[in-house]
């Protein structure tokens, strides 16, 4: 498998291949934890309601940090409440650890959630709200003081756990509604959006706190976010909803690049789609260039060409170049952003199109590159997706 | 900066000048004539300080000018307090699930249920009372209703009996409770119930320990408008109660009536008030010691 990540240098793309390496074996050695066959969810009258889920399967294995990512609407509320059992489903089976829970009410499933809104109980102190989950499963005395004690360590709140919530930071209520569903030691743990109410450097912290959480409880956690960027950061796995459907699962670098389809193209990660002609069944041209591809099509088929921002090459100066694939696009340089480790650039393309190419500053460094300037760029052919043309683009 | 604040103060003299007399000045009128004694003709005696009203809620002097005991205020008193507590505790029956309704209920239906809770309001209060007369009485439209079902039934008899004025002071202030509630249950946050039902508790422990503290101070507020005026109520234990039972209302008209014994309804009235303001005092107290009571459980 080619790996390549955001500014990808060789070191780097080594050590994510054995990272996903590990993973897979990691999680070859475990059992399906939830397992989901053709959930289907309908609002309204069968017939003519609002589908929100369609044909949902999905195996989550046990102790997998396990992503629902898609844009709002997309279905992956409404799947996280059936996994809590607060709706029902309209059709299919859920089942954990191999035991269906389809008619297992709420308060009987071995699933917690920690809520978008927290839901932190206002009138209980941050200990009885971690004790109340472990109430319900009639542990007291020393038993309940010693968990709660310990999910406080857990979350690092020992200190405040005579607060009320009302008087907790944002990120501390987070910290709370975690250990509160962590406390009465679930199978799965469900995570519905629940960074998205915190500022991004709180949002930064919230992650990595999550991730090493998961690591030390090993409870599987299903994750529903619409940040791509966020369920990139924190998954083992992944499944991209659209419309109610499950699009494509597998892991984050299986999905950047490898979009099973055009929308998760262009959902997951930044993208360049380049309308062009097809010449022949494998071989397309644009802005000047012809390129040979590993696809096959109708020749005459208007087609998208999908590449990474970062996957590009430019060529500022077009009459010395070593490369092959220096004939490149002709374009002009419409605008530079300088982000510290990066380089954006906007470029138009002699059709008209436009790109955004991202090269590393130091890649660069000592050149001049000036808005207007005309450039090639360049790009390989491995890195290339090919959808076909949608209206619009 | 000092100017504009005596401005301030020279334009809400207006409001408070109204609230001084209108408010105030009542009240303490009625202070000053408990503390008088009655005038040989009815009336009042301002000629002296006297606690003869306060000594009579409980004695009154025989023919001879002994003090013997008299229970005429605490056997009202008690009738009052059962009744009101009685009247309270039906209506919060009925008002929660119904607030919980309603709160849960879509735009239309929860506005329609509104209106119909308030339309007594709208209604004179005589009215109302000469209304259940009519429903209650002999071979009224109760006894009619059942009758129609059960022919051989016997009448109900429920006018001018203590439950025709339980009923009467349900009705009357079943809204006070309502509204409340209503108005707490509305703020209530629905994901709380999700969250107690993911962590395993059983829907009956969810009310319990989620939903009823959180529409606790609704609950409050509803007890305390209904408890109060019914403490004091008059023109339904009269009409409906046929006045034999003498409840305070009915006690207070009396001495201002035709007891002509104004020193004493005055005292009566300043004992109610007394009474229930030590009774919130203590709500108060109470619900401020359970919320520290929770800080300290583990």
């Amino acid at each position: 498998m080619t790996i390549r990540a955001v500014g990808g240098s060789l070191s780097l793309d080594h050590q994510l291949n054995d990272d996903v390496v590990n993973r897979s074996v990691g999680l070859r050695g475990l059992s399906v934890q939830l397992a989901l066959r053709g959930v289907c969810k309908t609002y309204g009258p069968p017939a003519s309601g609002v589908r929100a889920l369609v044909d949902v399967d999905l195996d989550i294995q046990n102790g997998e940090f396990f992503s629902l990512l898609g844009p709002s609407g997309c279905g992956k509320t409404s799947l996280l409440r059936i996994l809590a059992g607060l709706e029902n489903q309209t059709a299919g089976t859920i089942s954990i650890a191999d035991r269906v829970i389809d008619d297992v009410p709420p308060f009987k499933r071995p699933v917690n959630t920690v809520f978008q809104s927290y839901a932190l109980f206002p009138h209980f102190t941050v200990r009885k709200n971690i004790a109340y989950g472990l109430v319900s499963k009639k542990i007291s005395g020393s038993d309940l003081n010693n968990r709660v004690n310990e999910m406080l360590a857990l979350v690092q709140l020992t200190d405040l756990s005579e607060r009320y919530p009302g008087q907790l930071s944002g990120g501390q209520q987070q910290r709370v509604a975690i250990a509160r569903a962590l406390a009465p030691e679930p199978d799965v743990l469900l995570l519905d959006e629940c960074l998205s109410a915190l500022d991004r450097q709180l949002r930064k912290e919230m992650q990595s706190e999550l991730k090493r959480i998961q690591r030390s409880t090993g409870v599987t956690f299903v994750f529903v976010t619409h940040d791509q960027e966020e369920a990139m950061a924190l998954s083992d796995r992944m499944a991209v909803l659209s419309e109610g459907r499950v699009v494509q699962v597998g892991t984050p670098i299986d999905i950047y690049n490898a979009p099973a389809n055009r929308f998760i193209a262009g959902f997951i990660g930044d993208m360049n789609f380049i309308r062009c002609e097809a010449l022949g069944s494998r071989r397309v041209s644009v802005a000047g260039q012809v390129l040979d591809v590993e696809h096959k099509f109708e020749p005459g088929a208007s087609v998208v060409l999908a590449v990474r921002p970062e996957c590009l090459t430019v060529d500022f100066d077009g009459s010395s170049s070593d490369r092959m694939s220096a004939a490149g696009m002709a374009g002009t340089i419409q605008d530079i952003a300088f982000t510290g480790n990066v380089l954006a650039l906007s470029i138009e393309l002699s059709d008209g199109q436009h790109l955004r190419a991202e090269l590393r500053s130091r890649d660069v460094a000592g050149k001049s590159i000036m808005p207007a300037h005309a450039v090639r760029v360049g790009v390989e052919v491995s890195d290339i997706s090919i959808y076909p043309a949608a209206a619009g683009v | 900066m000092g100017r504009s604040t005596g401005k301030i103060y020279l334009s809400l003299a207006p409001s408070v000048a109204a609230i001084m007399i209108l408010f105030c000045g009542p009240l303490l009128a009625i202070v000053a004539a408990s503390f008088t004694r009655r005038a040989p003709n009815g009336g009042l005696d301002w000629s002296e300080f006297s606690v003869e009203g306060y000594v009579r809620l409980f004695a009154e002097p025989d023919l001879f000018g002994v003090l013997v005991p008299n229970y005429t205020f605490l056997s009202a008193f008690t009738r009052s307090l059962s009744l009101s507590l009685i009247t309270t505790a039906i209506c919060l029956l009925i008002a929660v699930p119904v607030a919980i309704y309603m709160s849960q209920s879509s735009h239309r239906i929860r506005n329609l249920l509104l209106l119909l809770i308030t339309i007594p309001f709208w209604a004179n209060l005589l009215a109302r009372n000469y209304a259940w007369i009519l429903i209650l009485r002999s071979d009224g439209i109760l006894d009619g209703i059942i009758r129609s079902v059960v022919p051989e039934a016997p009448q109900t008899g429920l006018l001018y009996t203590q439950y025709a004025v339980l009923i009467g002071l349900i009705y009357s202030f079943l809204p006070f409770m309502v509204l409340p509630i209503y108005a707490s249950a509305e703020r209530f946050d629905w994901r709380l119930a999700d969250a107690a039902l993911d962590l395993g508790a059983s829907r009956r422990r969810v009310f319990v320990t989620v939903i009823l503290p959180l529409l606790l101070p609704g609950i409050i507020a509803g007890s305390i408008l209904v408890f109060i005026p019914s403490m004091g109520s008059y023109i339904t234990p009269r009409l409906l109660g046929g006045g034999r039972d003498f409840l305070l209302g009915n006690l207070i008209a009396q001495q201002f009536g035709s007891a002509r014994n104004w020193a004493f309804g005055a005292s009566i009235a300043i004992a109610l008030m007394a009474s229930i303001l030590l009774a919130l005092a203590l709500v108060n107290r109470l619900s401020q010691n359970k919320s520290e009571r929770e800080v300290k459980v583990a």
